[in-house]
């Protein structure tokens, strides 16, 4: 099986993958992205009120392959919301 | 000193109480088992079988895991030598996950029978196995929080945090050094994370000095300064005092 890298991103912050994954075909390099964006999301958004995030594939000729990216603002529109200042919300 | 394999399972019984008196050492150590070589990533008992038989690690490392429909793997715990991982099969008659070892593994494997003999010559050794499955059960919970609560760096670093004090315990750490022969796959599979996060955050932890991680052994050179990043406390291992320490 072909073998890949998958660096991260978070803004200028790139953390170069050295050891790799052996994935067979692009949709399951397409599905680990995906995931792996999905996680650096989860613990990149609750920190930033806005980021650009991304998982870059390359291939074993260090060949790009894919990109996942996702920017993301978190950013308040009014002034005061009170189901927003008392941090619960029961259905 | 571990001439017969199932000093392990007394060297284990013997972390978190007192020590065994002669008589359930000995009646351990008469125990009737088969010995089994077992190659990596081979399942022990898989999820419907109906064991007769338990399984004690003597050497190598095995995790307990459930497979979804989908083909996702969650690993719920890891064993290291001297756990019994499927105690439970004493009792419980069909296997709800399975048990699979990680690496190359020698087993020791004594039959339900023998183990049900054995706690009812030495009633006390029930309380040993009750406590054990206990304290399993307390691993579990804190798997459910670190799953659940930790980001992926604290969560890594909870997992082999609690790793190495289990190692220790039993003695098979040298100074701050223990076998880690654990792929990053099998680490996402086990803290519900991708590989690809698992990597970036690995490699943070040890930019950060927390680890030193290369060809399957790991060093911690500052436990506190881990046990601080992971939130750790291990207080759940219910290990006697000294076993837990910093």
């Amino acid at each position: 099986m072909p073998h890949y890298f998958f660096d991260t991103r978070s803004d200028s912050h790139l953390v170069r993958d050295e050891s790799g994954q052996h994935l067979d075909g692009m949709d399951a390099v397409r599905n680990e992205a995906a995931r792996g964006l999905a996680d650096l999301a989860h613990d990149a958004i609750p920190r930033a009120s806005r980021g650009e995030l991304a998982v870059e594939v390359r291939d074993e000729a260090d060949q790009a392959v894919l990109t996942a990216a996702l920017r993301f603002e978190v950013a308040v529109v009014a002034a005061k919301i009170d189901w927003i200042e008392t941090g619960s919300a029961r259905g | 000193m571990f001439e017969n394999p199932l000093n392990r399972l007394i060297r284990r019984l013997e972390v978190d109480t007192t020590a065994l008196s002669q008589a359930e050492k000995d009646a351990i150590l008469r125990l009737p088992m088969t010995i089994k070589e077992v190659g990596a990533d081979q399942d022990i008992v898989r999820e419907g079988d109906r064991p007769t038989q338990c399984c004690v690690v003597v050497e190598g490392f095995q995790c307990r895991y459930k497979m979804l429909l989908d083909g996702g793997r969650q690993i719920l715990s890891f064993h290291v030598p001297g756990d019994m991982p499927d105690l439970q099969s004493l009792f419980l008659s069909t296997m709800d996950h399975s048990l699979g070892t990680l690496t190359p593994n020698r087993v020791a494997l004594i039959s339900h029978d023998a183990l049900r003999e054995l706690i009812r010559v030495q009633p006390a050794l029930a309380e040993r196995f009750w406590r054990e499955s206990l304290i399993d059960a307390a691993i579990f919970r804190e798997w459910i929080t670190n799953v659940g609560s930790r980001d992926a760096y604290a969560r890594l670093a909870h997992v082999i945090c609690e790793f190495y004090v289990r190692l220790r315990a039993v003695g098979l750490t040298k100074d701050a050094t223990f076998d880690f022969p654990i792929t990053q796959t099998e680490l996402a599979d086990a803290t519900g994370l991708s590989t690809v996060h698992v990597n970036r955050s690995i490699q943070q932890i040890r930019a950060n000095g927390l680890i030193i991680w290369e060809r399957g052994a790991c060093t911690i050179p500052n436990l506190a300064a881990l046990k601080e990043a992971a939130m750790f406390e291990p207080n759940y291992l219910h290990m006697r005092e000294g076993n837990a320490a910093a």
